[in-house]
């Protein structure tokens, strides 16, 4: 689905009102758009929220989209937009919520948010992934309690009766492995 | 940790990270970072450039953890998103009429379609709309649901076309004539844009707009970046700067690059191209919308900053009430009507128990200091002593009536600002708060304020729900605070309210962040009085209050027009 011809047929379909194209379109880009921008937003931003603004804004300027052009490149311009626009929105919300975020990261997710050379965090979702299925069970639930299900540690630590301090240090160096795998594995990939 | 992790998760945890650093890190990701780590880790960061981008790194993989570990149904987002598309566009179908009126929800976002399951139900006959609709939306200028997108700082001897802005005032997505004047719009995205003279122009979004005609001077600073404004002919795209752009009634557009950068194109060039960019001190004239190269123009643009300057104090607003706590007196008891100082009030100063005649506190010649870029306080300070001996938790308030009472039912915007200090004294371990609180006198329970909770952190009072501050305040150090309620007929009321220590800088204007956004809601009361009071076990004192209808209003610079 990723071939140029294959995208602009989608595109011209979908210029032309078939909404079927469109879905097609969404889901060939979704994971690509929405790891760029996870990765781009702080913690607090509801980055898929920003992903389906991404979309529908590009959807209400694919008239002006010229064919034969690279749509990918095209819609991570309205992503870095969008992200740029959400960084600004939480920035203006409340400012004591900066003084618990380091303003020299912030301005580090800006510089990436305005970079778009490394826009292929889907392969590094992709790459994650893999680790994430190397480690045992125990470890993966403890991820998922802290991550999906966004618990906070104190709470973790009390519903499996460990310690704050045992909790964190687990979450350090379960980060700290996969940190290495995915090195290690987007390092085997560049070189293949 | 298991014992069976295979060979590509075995890691050699050993030069990873510097253990101090990885331990601001993980507090950092986990929750429990104190100010002074905040302030180590920040140190940290801005000395190493190399750290600072390990850090990116390793942020990028704590968020993309959250993607990775999420279970969701497969195609859920997708079919959210097409949902939300095609809810857009029933919501253009109705063509619902941009138009600029005052809005109150302020600066709550846009209302945002959450991917839920209910939407699915759109998703099916969204293939027959989506024909209808990209024919719409290949018109620029599409109409969208209204939904505030921009404040309108400043208006000196403004016009305007069908409508009656004041500064403060929330903006609707939608066109805004001014017919003569100079108005100072700052967008939700960050970006400032000043309208001078006759201009239509058309807000989009926070961080979009339109010029049909017209001169602007826009500024969007690095937190701004993107912010697009469309004209007949082009597409101009801001990376960090300030430029002018005019658009004669023709279309053609002339843009200057005041500082930093632009890119533009015309919208008939390519969607593909980026757009020519154009650097400090250049310019571009602009004829046709298939215009990729432009005609060279010599910079003649003033900035955005100094146009501002000029602009006249007169129409900055009206202070409508103030008190100094210019009084000879420690105590008023037997007297009450002796509080009655300053000016643009209804009676006196009293206390809410007034049945008990209790007395007020005052200081005399010895006041709170201001910022230092404001008008100096003068005469004494109102103190609010401890009363452990009262068996309430609180203080009676002390209570003053104002002149020109808030109407919430109507638009309107108002302005409160106010010294207040928090004593080192303290009577007791526990009630230290403090509270200034806008009472309604035709509605019993509206009420709209803020505070310093006892722990030391400001907070915004609502009936709706309390917005409470993280970061505490210095004992025995003034703190200016400054106060707004933008009330509106039609939409939710809202109040904002903004800190300033001794040592910093108090904005000119309204500022783009506030300390604490308080919770939209509705109220219908009629705000009259001003009540003070405190916890019972520690003092404190309040300076310099001023009602207003502007920013400018309420912080009178010490070298301007506004005089109290």
């Amino acid at each position: 689905m990723n071939e140029p011809a294959a995208i602009d047929a989608l595109i011209r379909r979908a210029q032309a009102g078939d909404g079927e194209a469109f879905g097609a379109l969404v889901r060939t880009f979704e994971w690509a758009v929405r790891a760029w921008i996870t990765a781009r937003c702080p913690a607090g931003a509801d980055a898929d929220e920003v992903a389906q603004v991404t979309f529908v804004e590009a959807f209400k300027n694919l008239g002006r989209f010229q064919p034969g052009s690279d749509f990918r490149a095209w819609l991570f311009t309205i992503a870095r937009y969008q992200v740029m626009s959400e960084l600004t929105r939480l920035r203006r919300l409340a400012d004591y919520h900066e003084r618990y975020f380091p303003h020299a990261l912030w301005q580090e997710l800006e510089r990436r948010a305005l970079t778009l050379d490394d826009a292929h965090d889907d392969d590094r979702l992709a790459a994650l992934r893999g680790c994430l299925s190397k480690l045992d069970e125990r470890g993966r639930a403890l991820l998922a309690q802290r991550y999906a299900e966004e618990i906070p540690v104190q709470q973790m630590a009390d519903q499996s009766g460990r310690s704050v301090g045992a909790i964190k240090k687990h979450l350090f160096l379960l980060r700290e492995q996969l940190h290495e795998c995915l090195t290690r594995r987007l390092a085997n990939e560049a070189q293949s | 940790m298991s014992a069976d992790l295979s060979a590509d998760l075995s890691a050699d945890l050993s030069g990873a990270m510097d253990p101090e650093f990885a331990e601001l890190w993980q507090a950092f990701l986990d929750g429990g970072l104190d100010d002074t780590q905040v302030a180590e880790l920040e140190r940290r960061l801005r000395a190493d450039a190399a750290l600072a981008a390990l850090a990116g790194e390793r942020y990028v993989e704590h968020r993309l953890l959250s993607l990775a570990l999420r279970h969701e149904p497969a195609q859920r987002f997708a079919q959210a998103t097409l949902a939300r598309v095609a809810d857009e566009g029933q919501d253009f179908s109705r063509k619902v009429q941009s138009r600029i009126t005052s809005v109150a929800t302020l600066s709550s976002p846009p209302q945002r379609q959450r991917l839920t399951w209910a939407h699915y139900a759109f998703a099916s006959s969204l293939a027959a709309m989506l024909a209808l609709l990209l024919a719409w939306w290949s018109t620029p200028a599409s109409a969208a649901p209204t939904r505030p997108v921009a404040t309108l700082v400043l208006a000196d001897r403004c016009l305007w076309d069908g409508a009656v802005l004041v500064p403060g005032q929330r903006l609707v997505n939608g066109a805004l004539r001014l017919r003569s004047g100079t108005a100072l719009v700052r967008f939700d995205g960050g970006a400032e844009v000043l309208l001078s003279g006759e201009v239509d122009f058309t807000l989009e979004s926070a961080g979009s707009a339109a010029l049909q005609m017209g001169t602007v001077t826009v500024r969007a600073n690095e937190g701004a970046a993107g912010f697009i404004l469309r004209t007949p002919v082009s597409e101009v795209t801001d990376l960090g700067t300030e430029f002018a752009l005019s658009v004669d009634r023709a279309g053609a557009t002339d843009l200057q690059v005041i500082e930093g950068e632009v890119a533009w194109r015309g919208l008939r060039t390519s969607s593909a191209n980026s757009g020519t960019v154009l650097r400090q001190g250049q310019g571009v004239r602009m004829r046709s919308a298939s215009d990729a190269i432009g005609e060279v123009l010599t910079l003649t643009a003033t900035s955005l900053a100094k146009q501002v300057q000029s602009l006249s104090a007169s129409d900055q607003g009206r202070l409508l009430s103030y008190d100094g706590f210019d009084y000879a007196f420690t105590q008023t008891t037997s007297r009450r009507q002796d509080a009655a100082g300053g000016s643009g009030w209804r009676a006196p100063w009293f206390r809410s128990q007034v049945v008990f005649d209790l007395p007020m506190d005052f200081t005399p010649g010895q006041s709170l200091a201001m910022p230092a870029d404001l008008l100096p306080s003068t005469g004494g300070r109102m103190d609010f002593p401890t009363e452990r001996e009262k068996p309430d938790t609180y203080r009676d308030a002390c209570m003053r009536y104002y002149v020109e009472p808030i109407d919430l039912a109507r638009d309107g915007v108002r302005y409160l600002s106010l010294l207040v200090q928090r004593s080192t004294r303290t009577d007791g371990p526990t009630h230290h708060w403090f509270r200034c609180m806008l009472t309604s006198e035709t509605v019993s329970n509206d009420r709209l304020g803020f505070g310093i909770m006892s722990n030391g952190c400001p907070h915004l009072l609502n009936r709706f729900g309390n917005s409470n501050g993280t970061v505490s305040i210095r004992d025995a150090v003034p703190y200016l605070c400054v106060f707004k309620i933008v009330s509106s007929r039609s939409a939710p009321d809202q109040a904002f309210l903004k800190l300033y220590a001794p040592e910093d800088t108090v904005d000119r204007h309204e500022p783009a962040a506030w300390t604490l956004v308080g919770q939209p809601g509705n109220y219908d009361g009629v705000l009259g009085s001003l009540h003070i009071n405190n916890g019972t076990e520690r003092a404190w004192s309040v300076d310099e209050v001023r009602i207003g209808t502007s920013w400018e209003s309420v912080t009178p610079r010490a070298n301007a027009g506004i005089q109290k």
